[in-house]
């Protein structure tokens, strides 16, 4: 990889970077709604109070100065104050964003290996019954929406069973040890990822099939055949191998989907995360919160179309020399 | 006993609810150390034999009669096991020039190294990676760029990587389907070159499948040419297509087609004579010989009746009503 490209790359996405902060910045000042009167969650105060109040936030200067404010405490780590818990947005999100790593984290890595292993399976025997069974079956959970299939879940695991926890991240007033936390933790994990993995490994081992069915048809196939190499070193070798990149790039979009995802299951498990605070903050006006939400997740999609970018010149050598 | 033995093999392919028999009763035989040439134009089965020999064939097609013998051992039932035992280390491939047939994202030394490794799990790492700069060099390809991907290559360099890979096992027999197609005239030189020489010096049986006349004279000894799934002729080259002065004696009116359809540069100046129409559609059965609608000496019993093999001088067939046998 040429240090030209990875500067080329670098300032695109500073660009990026700089548009999406902008864009959230004046996103959050065009919505309709007084932010004093939302601060004071309160029709009629003291007109000397609101003075101050919009001193406090510098709504008194024009918009043009607020935005530079805006990129100044940005810059400074500083993301506001949320109007629910009258505490800084950093404080209110930083508890959150732990919860939705370990749910999303988990989810993916799950959804990356069990989609790309089915994938696998059904390519290798394309068009069997096995085959079918695992592309119907996923074209099925694709097609469920996250919050129908948690709350199925939940109906079977947690109405109906009893074998998992259904809500929250973990039991009220269980006292245990570290070991004991953890997996008490683990345990009300478990419901949420799987809704998660279900419908994204559905699509994963989709697009890992199909990309695979393509690739096997490919003249080097036959000749890896040929050389009587074995069927499980032809897969994972030589059809894998040269099916990763249209797999990286689905990784890539669905780090955006997940997140989306992530709002619902977060909101249908009362999962403490950062879906579930974007989701009360929505529901309560908190701005602050929502905007400061908003930029981490678009980060986050841009992190990781710059890596897959950065991923694609490891992967393949022919556009190693763009 | 002949080191290939084609005994009555046809090749059927599932199309739809029906199937095309695109390799009908052919029979041939590759001796130790010859090269074979298999000639014809697109869709008469060259392909589809080529592919039956190591078991190659796609997942839709069929040898629905006929034995496979290589080095005395049968082919056709034998275990998947088995067989990838034999690929490469027995029969090696070479494929169209066209083709994408090197892995795109694996360097070329890799490459051939896998076909080493895959055979002898105990090779020596070291031992290996230096038969593949020998092998690399003996096609002409400096070690230095051994580490190149297929794509820093020209298509005559990967053509000739893809014959360095196939010698890698040292097999017995090397079957080049169109190895030279789709390349300049110079790099289709100098890899029919390549070929002939390695040939004599490596060993090899060769069983070249082509549909370009001058590149089978170049190098094979004998010629088989196949019409629409069967073979209508087969003999030595020398007497087939003619050589050093000697006139062709072919006496097939397809093989005389083909043979007017060929610019002849050493010879006298004359246009090449094309040869109108399509070969039959094999999906429906065909009775009668199955040149016959493109024949120009067409009789009426060519169309009611499939002509039988003659052998028209020692090891010289023609499946032809018109042949007769050659005075010496």
């Amino acid at each position: 990889m040429s240090l030209r490209y990875l500067a080329k790359k670098l300032f695109t996405l500073a660009v990026t970077l700089y548009v999406t902060v902008s864009f959230n910045f004046l996103l959050f000042h065009v919505l309709p709604g007084n932010p004093v009167q939302l601060l004071a969650r309160s029709g009629h105060f003291d007109p000397a109070a609101r003075a101050q109040l919009v001193k406090l936030f510098g709504l008194d200067h024009p918009l043009i100065v607020q935005y530079f404010i805006y990129l100044k405490d940005m810059v400074h780590g500083n993301l506001g104050f949320s109007y629910v818990y009258r505490q800084p947005v950093t404080t209110v999100l930083g508890g959150a964003i732990g919860n939705t790593v370990l749910l999303v984290g988990t989810a993916t890595l799950v959804t990356i290996v069990v989609g790309i292993w089915l994938g696998v399976v059904a390519a290798s025997r394309a068009h069997s019954l096995s085959d079918a069974t695992i592309t119907v079956t996923s074209l099925g959970l694709w097609s469920m929406p996250d919050f129908f299939t948690g709350m199925i879940l939940i109906f079977i695991c947690g109405v109906w069973t009893h074998i998992l926890p259904i809500s929250g991240l973990v039991t009220p007033g269980l006292v245990t040890g570290t070991w004991g936390h953890l997996v008490d933790v683990a345990r009300h994990l478990i419901l949420p990822a799987l809704t998660l993995t279900l419908v994204n490994a559905a699509e994963f081992s989709l697009i890992s099939r199909n990309t695979l069915v393509d690739v096997m048809v490919e003249d080097y196939m036959l000749t890896a055949r040929a050389k009587g190499l074995s069927r499980r070193r032809i897969i994972w070798r030589h059809a894998l191998r040269n099916a990763t990149l249209p797999i990286v790039t689905a990784t890539a979009l669905y780090v955006g989907m997940i997140l989306g995802g992530a709002i619902q299951v977060e909101t249908v498990f009362s999962w403490p995360g950062m879906g579930l605070l974007i989701y009360n903050s929505v529901v309560q006006r908190d701005y602050p919160v929502l905007e400061a939400a908003f930029l981490i997740f678009a980060i986050a999609v841009i992190a990781t179309n710059f890596i897959s970018d950065l991923l694609y010149q490891v992967l393949d050598p022919r556009v190693r020399r763009a | 006993m002949s080191l290939l033995d084609i005994e009555d093999v046809s090749v059927d392919y599932r199309i739809g609810s029906g199937s095309l028999r695109a390799v009908d009763h052919v029979s041939l035989r590759v001796e130790q150390g010859e090269a074979l040439g298999i000639v014809g134009e697109s869709g008469c089965g060259k392909t589809s034999l080529g592919l039956a020999v190591p078991m190659l064939l796609p997942a839709n097609a069929s040898i629905s009669s006929g034995s496979i013998s290589l080095g005395g051992r049968e082919l056709v039932g034998m275990s998947e096991r088995e067989l990838n035992q034999l690929r490469w280390t027995e029969v090696a491939f070479v494929f169209q020039g066209a083709m994408n047939a090197l892995n795109p994202v694996q360097r070329v030394d890799r490459q051939i190294l896998e076909a080493i490794t895959a055979h002898d799990s105990h090779a020596d790492r070291e031992v290996a990676g230096a038969r593949v700069l020998e092998l690399l060099e003996l096609v002409g390809i400096a070690a230095a760029r051994a580490k190149s991907y297929p794509h820093e290559f020209s298509g005559g360099m990967r053509q000739r990587a893809m014959i360095a890979m196939a010698l890698a096992c040292r097999p017995s027999l090397l079957i080049a389907d169109e190895p030279t197609t789709a390349l300049d005239v110079i790099s289709q030189a100098q890899i029919l070159a390549l070929l002939d020489s390695l040939r004599r010096s490596e060993g090899l049986s060769l069983m070249m499948i082509s549909h370009d006349l001058s590149a089978i004279k170049r190098v094979c000894d004998r010629i088989v040419v196949m019409y629409a799934g069967v073979v209508v002729e087969s003999g030595t080259t020398e007497e087939v297509l003619g050589r050093r002065g000697r006139p062709a004696a072919a006496q097939h009116p397809y093989t005389k087609a083909l043979i007017a359809a060929h610019p002849d540069l050493g010879g006298a100046r004359s246009l090449a004579q094309g040869l109108s129409g399509h070969p039959p559609d094999l999906s429906v059965p065909i009775t009668g010989c199955r040149f016959a609608d493109r024949c120009d000496s067409a009789m009426e019993i060519c169309r009611e009746q499939a002509p039988a093999s003659l052998s028209v001088s020692p090891g010289h067939v023609a499946a032809c009503h018109l042949a007769r046998r050659l005075v010496p």
